[in-house]
C-alpha cells in the first residue's frame, strides 16, 4: 500500500513536470520538496491511521478550560 | 566569394524583372517563361489598334475564370476600333484607353509582374500595351456559381430562404443587403500562401469594440498556412482554448444570422469558397439560440429554447444517469420501475457499463454511416439500425429494452442542439465513465468539472458563460428564455459594450 | 496573471462558500427550538467581524497573501501570517474532504471506499485551484442559481410537513443555549469566510469588498436559517438535535403524490456543490499563502502536493465519522478563535495604524 502511494506521487510528479512549461529552478525545487513531504505524510498516515495530531494550542486550551469551569 | 557575387547578381537580376519593361514582346515572353509558365489555361490575345499610329496590345486572361463575352465585347472590340492620337505614350496612352476605349466599371493599373500575374489567375483580364511599362487590370471575374438557395444545414419554417454560396462577393452582398448602413465596415484579407483566399472581416463600427476587431484581424493576419479551403481552417487556427471540444467561434450558413450577430456587436468573417461564415466571440448561449427564435412569438420561442437546454441535458446525461441508477442506486428508483428494469436486464450477459458504452458506439456508427451516404442509402441504414439491430438485439437478450430507449432518447435529443452534437458525444462518454465508477456522485463530479471547464474558457476575451453568469434580469434576457423585442433594449454586455443601447430612445418603444 | 471578479459573482462565491458543507449539519442544535434566534444573534455578532474582513480585503486591494499584505505588515511578518493561514486553510480543507466523503458513504455509496470518492473530489479541486478564483467565481455564479432554485423548490414542497408549533415556547430554556448555538454558527460556517478573503483576489473596485462579503454573508445566513428552521419544524426538536444530517432526513419525508420523492438526493447535490467549492477555496487560500511564504508570485505550481495531501490529511485529522459531526458543530474551537477573531482584529488594528501614519507623512 505504501509503495503504491509513493509510486502514485512519483507518477504525478513526473507527469506534471513533463507537461508543464519551463519554470525557474527555484519553483521546481520547491515543488519537488513539497511533493516529497506530501508523499511521506501520506505514507505515514497509510501505515498508521491513528497517527496523533499535534495540538500546538492544546496548552492554551487546557488553561482556558481550567479558568472557565462552565464547561461546554 | 564567388558564391556571394553570384547571389548578388541573381538578386539584381530579379530586381530588374520586378517591374514591366516597355517592350510588349519582352513582357509577354517573361510572363510566359516565368510567372505564368506551364499554364495551359492562360490566353494571350494579341491585337492592334487603329489610328494614325497603331499600337500593339495584348490581353492576358485565364480561360474559364474570366467572362469571355465581356472581355470580347468591352475590351477587345473597343481596343481594336480605337484610334489613339499619335503623340500619346506611357501613362497618357493608358489613360486614353481607360477613359475612351475600355468600357468596364472596374479597372486598376499596376507595373508589378507579380501583381499582374496574380490578377490573371484570379480571373482578371490584363491589358498590356507596347511602349508602356504599366499593365491595365480589367475586372472580369466570372465563373460558375451556385445560386442563392436555402441552406441544407439550417432550414427554417419562418425566415428568409437565403443561404450563403461559395462566392465571397455574393455572400458579402447578402449581408450588406440586410444592414444597409455605412456603419457596416468591411476589411479584406488574403490568407494562405498558395491559395491567397480572400477573406472579409465585417463589423458594425458604431457597436463592435475596436479591440475585438483589431484582435480578429491580427489573429487572421498571423495565420501561416499554405491553403485555406474552408472557414473551418481559420476557425481552428484562431480560436481560443483550441483543445476544448466546445466551439469558441460560431459558424452559420445564413445571412440573417450573421446580420443579427453583427448587430449585437460581433465580428463576422466570410471566407471565399465556402458558404460557412464565422462569427466571434461565440458564447455558450448562442448554441441554444436559433435565428427563428427572433422571428416568432417570444413565448413559443422561449419554450423551444428551454426544450433545447433540456435536450442538451438529456443527450449528455441520460446514459450516465441510467448507469448510475441501475448499477449503483437501484433503491432510488420507484419500486415498480426498478423491478421492470431488473427483469429486462435479467438475461443480458454484460454489465450495465459495457452495455451503455457499446450501444453508444453503435449509435455513433449508424449516425456517421448515415451522414456520409446518399440520402436514399442513408434511410436504409437507419432502418437496418432501428429495426434489425435494435429489435433483434433485444430479442436475443444482447441488450435490454430500457437501454434501447436510453440510446434512442440520447440520439434524438442530440440533434436538437446541432451546434453541440459533437461535443455531446465527448461529454456523454465522460459522464458515463464517471457514473460507472462513482455512481450518482461520479456523475455530479463530471457535471461540476464540465461547468468548471466552461467557466474557464473565453472567446476573444469574453467569458464563455457570460450572460449566464451575470445574475441580473437585464443580462439574462436572451439566455434561457427569449424576451420580447420591446424589452430587449440593450445589447449583450461584454459584446456590445461600446454602444449598449439597442433602441436609441426607450420611450419610443411601444410597451415598456 | 491578473484576476478580476465581478461583484455579483463575488457575492455568489461568498454565499456558496458559507452554505458549503454546513447546510446538511444540525447547526445550532444546542439552541433546540430557538435556533432561529441563534441565527439572528450569530448574524448580528458576525456582522462586525465580516465588515472587518471586508476592510482588510479592501485595504490590501485584494492582493492578500502578496503585495497587499507585504506593504502593510512588512516582509517577514506577512510571510509568517500567510504561513499560519495557509496551515489553517489546509486543515479546514481536510475537514471538508472528510465531511463530504463521510456523507457520501453514509447515505449513498456504502461499498465504495472513501478514498475513491475523496480522490474524485480532490482531483476536481486540483483543477479548480489551478484555474484560479476568477473561474471559480464564475462557476459559483452559475451554481448558486441551481442551489437557490432547488432550495426554494424543496422548501415550498415541504410546507405541508411543517409544524410551526415546534418553535414554541420561545426561549423556554433561557438565553444560554441560544448563545451557545450562536457561537457555534459563528465558528462554523460564518467566520470561516476569512479564508475567502485570502483567496478571492481583486474585485471590480476597492469599495466592492464590502458589498461582496456582506451581501454574500447575509444571503447565506438567511438561507441557512431557513433550511435549519425548516428541518426543525419538520423533524421536531428531538430528532433535529440527535440526527447527523437533519435536512437530509427532513427532505426524505417529502412525498408529493408518490411522484416527487427521493428529494434527499437533491440535498446531496447541494452538499456536493458547496463542499467542492469550500474545498477549492480553502486549498486556493492554502496555496496562495504558502506561495507567499516561500516568496513566489505564482501559486499554481504548488497546488498538486498541497491538494493531494488533504486525502491523508482528512484521515489523519478525523479518526471517525462521529467525531466530525460533533467537531463540526462544536462551540468555538481554540484555533478557530485565533484565526477567525484574534488574528484578524490584530491585523486590522496594525493596518489602520499603518495607514493613518502613512497618510500623515
Amino acid at each position: 500500500m505504501a509503495i503504491l502511494v509513493i509510486l502514485g506521487f512519483a507518477l504525478v510528479g513526473t507527469v506534471e513536470l513533463v507537461l508543464s512549461p519551463r519554470r525557474p529552478w527555484k519553483e521546481v525545487a520547491a515543488y519537488l520538496v513539497l511533493l516529497a513531504v506530501a508523499a511521506a505524510f501520506s505514507v505515514m498516515v497509510t501505515l498508521n491511521p491513528d497517527l496523533p495530531v499535534p495540538q500546538p494550542l492544546g496548552l492554551l486550551f487546557d488553561w482556558l478550560k481550567e479558568i472557565w469551569q462552565g464547561g461546554l | 566569394m564567388s558564391f556571394w557575387k553570384r547571389w548578388k547578381e541573381k538578386k539584381a537580376a530579379g530586381k530588374q524583372r520586378e517591374h514591366l519593361s516597355t517592350s510588349l514582346e519582352s513582357n509577354i515572353r517573361w510572363l510566359r517563361s516565368n510567372l505564368l509558365a506551364d499554364d495551359a489555361t492562360i490566353v494571350y490575345r494579341l491585337l492592334r489598334t487603329k489610328g494614325p499610329r497603331p499600337r500593339d496590345c495584348a490581353l492576358v486572361y485565364a480561360n474559364n475564370m474570366a467572362k469571355h463575352d465581356f472581355l470580347s465585347e468591352h475590351v477587345v472590340a473597343p481596343l481594336m476600333s480605337s484610334a489613339p492620337p499619335k503623340e500619346l505614350h506611357g501613362q497618357g496612352l493608358l489613360d486614353y484607353f481607360m477613359q475612351e476605349a475600355i468600357s468596364s466599371d472596374s479597372m486598376d493599373t499596376s507595373s508589378s509582374y507579380k501583381e499582374l500575374a496574380e490578377a490573371v489567375v484570379r480571373g482578371t483580364g490584363v491589358v498590356l500595351v507596347d511602349g508602356c511599362g504599366i499593365g491595365l487590370m480589367v475586372d472580369a471575374q466570372g465563373f460558375e456559381k451556385r445560386s442563392v438557395s436555402e441552406p441544407q444545414s439550417e432550414t427554417v419554417v419562418r425566415g428568409p430562404r437565403q443561404g450563403f454560396t461559395e462566392d465571397l462577393g455574393v455572400n458579402v452582398s447578402l449581408v450588406r443587403r440586410k444592414i444597409t448602413s455605412p456603419n457596416l465596415k468591411m476589411k479584406y484579407l488574403y490568407v494562405g500562401e498558395q491559395t491567397r483566399t480572400k477573406t472579409a472581416v465585417m463589423y458594425l463600427e458604431s457597436v463592435a469594440k475596436p479591440d475585438l476587431v483589431d484582435e480578429v484581424i491580427q489573429r487572421i493576419e498571423q495565420i501561416e498556412m499554405d491553403g485555406i479551403l474552408e472557414s473551418g481552417y481559420i476557425e481552428e487556427l484562431i480560436k481560443d482554448s483550441p483543445r476544448s471540444p466546445f466551439p469558441t467561434i460560431g459558424h452559420t450558413e445564413r445571412p440573417d444570422t450573421v446580420a443579427g450577430k453583427i448587430l449585437e456587436g460581433r465580428v463576422a468573417v466570410l471566407v471565399d469558397g465556402t458558404p460557412f461564415a464565422l462569427t466571434m466571440p461565440y458564447l455558450l448561449v448562442e448554441a441554444f439560440q436559433a435565428n427563428e427564435d427572433y422571428y416568432r412569438h417570444w413565448v413559443l420561442a422561449s419554450f423551444h429554447r428551454l426544450v433545447r437546454y433540456i435536450s442538451f441535458f438529456l443527450t449528455t446525461s441520460t446514459p450516465g444517469l441510467y448507469l448510475a441508477l441501475v448499477s449503483h442506486h437501484p433503491q432510488l428508483l420507484p419500486m415498480n420501475l426498478a423491478i421492470s428494469i431488473a427483469a429486462a436486464r435479467k438475461n443480458v450477459p454484460f454489465p450495465a457499463m459495457v452495455e451503455v458504452v457499446i450501444m453508444g458506439l453503435v449509435f455513433e456508427i449508424l449516425r456517421e454511416g448515415g451522414v456520409r451516404l446518399p440520402r436514399s442509402v442513408g434511410q436504409a441504414i437507419s432502418i437496418v439500425g432501428a429495426i434489425v439491430l435494435g429489435d433483434a438485439a433485444v430479442g436475443a437478450s444482447l441488450v435490454s429494452a430500457p437501454m434501447i430507449i436510453v440510446v434512442g432518447l440520447t440520439g434524438v435529443a442530440g440533434f436538437v442542439v446541432s451546434q453541440f452534437n459533437d461535443v455531446a458525444v465527448v461529454v456523454r462518454l465522460g459522464l458515463v465513465v464517471l457514473a460507472g465508477l462513482l455512481g450518482f456522485y461520479g456523475f455530479l463530479l463530471g457535471g461540476m468539472g464540465l461547468m468548471l471547464h466552461l467557466a474557464s474558457i473565453k472567446s476573444f476575451g469574453v467569458p464563455y458563460l457570460s450572460s449566464l453568469t451575470s445574475l441580473s434580469v437585464q443580462g439574462s434576457q436572451d439566455t434561457l428564455l427569449r424576451s420580447p423585442w420591446w424589452k430587449m433594449q440593450m445589447r449583450p454586455r461584454h459584446i456590445g459594450a461600446k454602444n449598449r443601447q439597442r433602441v436609441q430612445s426607450p420611450s419610443r418603444s411601444r410597451r415598456s | 496573471m491578473k484576476e478580476h471578479v465581478p461583484d455579483r459573482q463575488g457575492i455568489a462565491f461568498v454565499a456558496l462558500f458559507i452554505l458549503g458543507n454546513s447546510i446538511i449539519y444540525g447547526l445550532a442544535w444546542r439552541a433546540g427550538r430557538d435556533l432561529w434566534l441563534s441565527f439572528l444573534v450569530a448574524t448580528g455578532l458576525s456582522f462586525p467581524l465580516i465588515l472587518l474582513y471586508s476592510r482588510l480585503h479592501s485595504l490590501m486591494h485584494g492582493q492578500v497573501f502578496s503585495e497587499g499584505m507585504e506593504s502593510l505588515f512588512g516582509k517577514w511578518p506577512s510571510r509568517i501570517i500567510a504561513l499560519l493561514y495557509s496551515g489553517y486553510a489546509w486543515r479546514l480543507g481536510s475537514y471538508v474532504v472528510s465531511d463530504v466523503t463521510n456523507f457520501i458513504q453514509a447515505v449513498s455509496l456504502r461499498d465504495t471506499p472513501q478514498f475513491a470518492t475523496a480522490l474524485g473530489f480532490v482531483l476536481l479541486v486540483l483543477w479548480a485551484v489551478k484555474e484560479g478564483a476568477e473561474t471559480l467565481a464564475r462557476w459559483s455564479s452559475v451554481m448558486i442559481v441551481v442551489v437557490g432554485f432547488v432550495l426554494v423548490f424543496t422548501l415550498l414542497l415541504a410546507t405541508g410537513q411543517v409544524d410551526l408549533d415546534e418553535f414554541l415556547p420561545v426561549m423556554y430554556d433561557g438565553f444560554g443555549p441560544v448563545l451557545l448555538g450562536a457561537l457555534q454558527i459563528m465558528d462554523f460556517p460564518f467566520l470561516e469566510t476569512i479564508l475567502v478573503v485570502g483567496s478571492i483576489g481583486a474585485l471590480s473596485r476597492q469599495k466592492a469588498s464590502y458589498t461582496v462579503f456582506l451581501t454574500g454573508f447575509v444571503l447565506a445566513a438567511f438561507f441557512l436559517m431557513l433550511v435549519a428552521s425548516f428541518s426543525l419544524a419538520v423533524l421536531g426538536t428531538e430528532k433535529y438535535t440527535t440526527s447527523y444530517y437533519p435536512i437530509f432526513m427532513a427532505t426524505a419525508r417529502i412525498d408529493v403524490a408518490e411522484f416527487l420523492t427521493r428529494l434527499e438526493l437533491v440535498v446531496g447535490v447541494i452538499f456536493a456543490l458547496g463542499g467542492f467549492l469550500k474545498m477549492a477555496v480553502c486549498l486556493l487560500a492554502a496555496c496562495k499563502g504558502l506561495a507567499h511564504t516561500l516568496g513566489f508570485s505564482d501559486y499554481r505550481f504548488l497546488a498538486t502536493p498541497l491538494v493531494l495531501s488533504v486525502i491523508p490529511g482528512a484521515r489523519w485529522l478525523v479518526k471517525s465519522s462521529m467525531e466530525i459531526e460533533r467537531s463540526a458543530t462544536k462551540v468555538f474551537g481554540i484555533s478557530d478563535v485565533l484565526f477567525q477573531v484574534v488574528l484578524p482584529i490584530c491585523l486590522w488594528i496594525v493596518a489602520e495604524i499603518r495607514i493613518s501614519r502613512h497618510s500623515e507623512d
